[in-house]
């Protein structure tokens, strides 16, 4: 009986430890999240969260689960241990994407259908100011030293450098057609700005607010309108990007240092947004017309499973 | 004398300084033939108002909204051709206005006697209703540019749709106006191209009569006839408006159980409300708030065209039309349209390579190009005239 227990105890201690790393997806046909174990890959559970799900961060103490409810015009706020919804915050019309500062107090929105970035204080629970930017504001990158955030327009195709203390607009940089996403790198030096439509990266001075490099993809058998890049995310310990091209299937692998590409990576269908995991080993995508995401081992550069989720799986986080 | 030059010279410096402070301000014309309707099959059916126009404006709001940054103003000036007005007159008296970027929502007579004026000068032009080939070749013109597609490429886009689906036995139903046509004859080029067999070809002249043989009408027309889709070649009795004269009297009166296509009874088309990928119920949304109805396939092309300006405008930072013309037409310069793909402007004929949507008139059902056509420079490019069928000669 006793040592049954011990058994038993030692059962639980493993399977505490293995389960590590928890993975939630927002699905924007579902109005769900799907929460998949880490470890096992299987999934757990899904969770109402309200219509059109997309953008989801954690909070920073990864207590809660923050989720952009686009067509309900707020933000779903939802618990870590309960995984039930805690409460709401406001946040503007149709917000899509957004980004929390790094002392978790202020969460910048992009309000898709109104033309504005909303800034949310968590704590307070209210909107503290609407900033007006470009038609259809969708990407949001925050500076390392969380002085400027980079908001991108999809039609007005604009990157706009927004300065965090002022909360005022200090530059515009005209990209290419249909900017998706941006992210600094983490020294700063660079911004790296998805261009769906146009088809490219480029990779943006933020001291000069210049367009230093444009990559461009070429993927044998596809066309070029095919290939899609959406969701960015750096490596900055490997010193890659990987890069989500939709409608291509693909990922692409870059080298931060040449701006080369080093490698495709087949994935699901329309893959959108992608996120390391909590100890860099793994790359988990959102493919948003094959409902899964995919699983990739970095080191092998291949995906080792895939993993059936809600219908259009769009936004994807990752808690240790 | 000195003071004076001084003087001049001050307010020559003021006024250059001024200046450059000053938007830079651009002004687009949307010209518009306003016609008196012909009948329809229902009455009922509304006249949509200001289509076209409503696109426009939305354009120049999207336009501003980039302006703002980077500090340039777009204005739409709208012009009416009533129906007892010439074309060329309304145009010329614009042209001498200065005016140099136009969106013209006007007739095929409209078009030829606007495109040969002799004060064109260096103005540029977007057709963003005429479909008809014609433009696209014999009558094409470098300064003419249509975001608005051709026949050729919307019978392209059904036929592709008809070969995947494996449907390749057509009867061709066709009306007897201009358009009709049109439509026809660049249907039975499509259907060659891609392989599908029109077994027989047939006019709708009118001169049925309803009232006394009913249904029967349509029985009698398509009995005996092997076919396994009864095509139409239906584009309504008015120009620039929605709507079909004899199309829907087809479907379900037929001898046998059909399919059928064309008209409005599955429109090959620029745009529709029904369509939502790839961010369109943005669009749409955002279209319904600021012009309180749906967005037609001549708003998007209006729209469109719009955008094509500003996007040119704003990278050049030119309102030069050479200027602007030669950003247009790179090979990079590229224009979200919502529809999944990149949008540009073909080289030889200055028509805009697009996505086609197949609708029925509440849905979407399929759009072209279909997957498994392709070609060396764009999948695009298998819709409508290509480089080597162009008999188009820019000067």
């Amino acid at each position: 009986m006793n040592k049954n227990f011990l058994i038993f105890i030692f059962f639980i201690i493993i399977q505490t430890f293995a389960f590590a790393e928890t993975i939630y997806v927002s699905n924007e046909k579902d109005h769900n999240i799907t929460v998949i174990d880490g470890d096992s890959l299987e999934v757990i559970k899904s969770v109402y969260v309200g219509h059109r799900p997309r953008g989801i961060i954690l909070s920073k103490d990864k207590k809660k689960i923050i989720i952009c409810t686009s067509d309900d015009n707020r933000i779903t706020v939802v618990d870590v241990e309960s995984l039930e919804i805690d409460y709401y915050l406001p946040s503007g019309p149709d917000p899509e994407l957004m980004v929390m500062d790094d002392n978790g107090k202020l969460i910048f929105v992009a309000n898709e259908d109104d033309n504005m970035v909303t800034v949310v204080d968590y704590e307070k629970k209210e909107i503290v100011k609407e900033i007006p930017v470009g038609v259809e504001p969708e990407g949001m990158g925050l500076s390392p030293d969380g002085k400027t955030l980079v908001n991108t327009s999809e039609t007005t195709n604009m990157a706009h450098f927004i300065d965090t203390q002022t909360l005022e607009i200090k530059a515009n940089i005209l990209v290419d057609a249909r900017p998706r996403v941006a992210q600094y790198t983490k020294d700063g030096n660079f911004v790296w700005v998805s261009s769906e439509i146009g088809g490219t990266i480029s990779i943006i001075d933020p001291k000069k607010f210049e367009i230093i490099k444009k990559i461009r993809f070429k993927i044998p058998g596809l066309s070029k309108e095919s290939i899609q890049p959406v969701g960015v995310i750096l490596d900055d310990k490997r010193q890659l990007a990987y890069v989500a091209l939709g409608p291509a299937n693909r990922v692409a692998i870059i080298n931060m240092n040449t701006f080369e590409v080093e490698k495709y990576i087949l994935t699901g269908q329309r893959v959108w947004n992608l996120i390391i995991n909590s100890d860099g080993t793994r790359l988990y995508t959102t493919n948003g017309v094959s409902n899964d995401i995919s699983v990739i081992d970095i080191e092998k550069r291949k995906v080792i499973k895939s993993i059936p989720v809600g219908r259009y799986p769009w936004g994807i986080v990752v808690k240790e | 004398m000195k003071k004076f030059l001084k003087l001049i010279l001050i307010l020559f410096f003021l006024f250059s300084f001024f200046d450059l402070n000053a938007a830079q301000e651009i002004k687009i014309v949307h010209l518009t033939r306003v016609i008196e309707r012909e009948p329809t099959i229902y009455s009922i059916n509304p006249q949509i108002k200001n289509n076209g126009i409503l696109g426009s404006r939305m354009g120049i709001k999207d336009n501003n909204t980039t302006g703002k940054f980077t500090n340039q103003k777009f204005e739409l000036v709208e012009k009416n051709i009533m129906p007892n007005e010439s074309a060329k007159d309304v145009f010329e008296e614009l042209r001498k206005k200065k005016y140099n970027f136009f969106i013209l929502n006007v007739s095929t007579q409209d078009l030829d006697s606007i495109i040969s004026s002799d004060i064109l000068g260096d103005a540029l032009i977007i057709n963003a209703s005429l479909k008809d080939n014609d433009f696209r070749n014999i009558k094409c013109h470098k300064q003419l540019l249509h975001t608005a597609p051709s026949y050729m490429m919307v019978t392209d886009a059904l036929m592709q749709f008809l070969k995947k689906k494996n449907w390749t036995k057509l009867l061709l139903i066709s009306g007897t106006n201009d358009r009709d046509k049109q439509f026809k004859n660049s249907l039975k080029i499509s259907a060659k191209k891609f392989g599908l067999n029109i077994t027989n070809e047939k006019v709708w002249n009118f001169t049925h009569d309803f009232r006394r043989t009913a249904d029967l009408e349509v029985v009698k027309f398509t009995q005996g006839e092997k076919y396994e889709v009864l095509v139409l070649a239906d584009e309504g009795n008015t120009f620039g408006d929605s709507g079909n004269s004899f199309g829907d009297y087809l479907p379900y009166r037929t001898w046998k159980p059909t399919i059928v296509v064309g008209g409005e009874i599955l429109k090959p088309t620029s745009w529709h409300y029904s369509h939502e990928q790839w961010g369109g119920n943005q669009m749409q949304s955002r279209f319904l708030k600021y012009s309180n109805r749906l967005m037609t396939n001549i708003d998007f092309n209006s729209w469109l065209g719009i955008r094509v300006f500003g996007e040119s405008i704003t990278r050049t930072k030119s309102t030069d039309p050479k200027i602007v013309l030669d950003q247009i037409l790179k090979e990079n310069f590229t224009v979200a349209a919502y529809k999944g793909k990149a949008v540009s402007f073909r080289s030889w004929n200055r028509q805009l390579r697009q996505p086609i949507l197949l609708v029925t008139p509440r849905a979407l059902v399929s759009v072209s190009p279909q997957t498994g056509f392709v070609h060396p420079r764009t999948e695009l490019d298998t819709l409508g005239i290509d480089e080597f069928d162009t008999k188009c000669k820019l000067n």
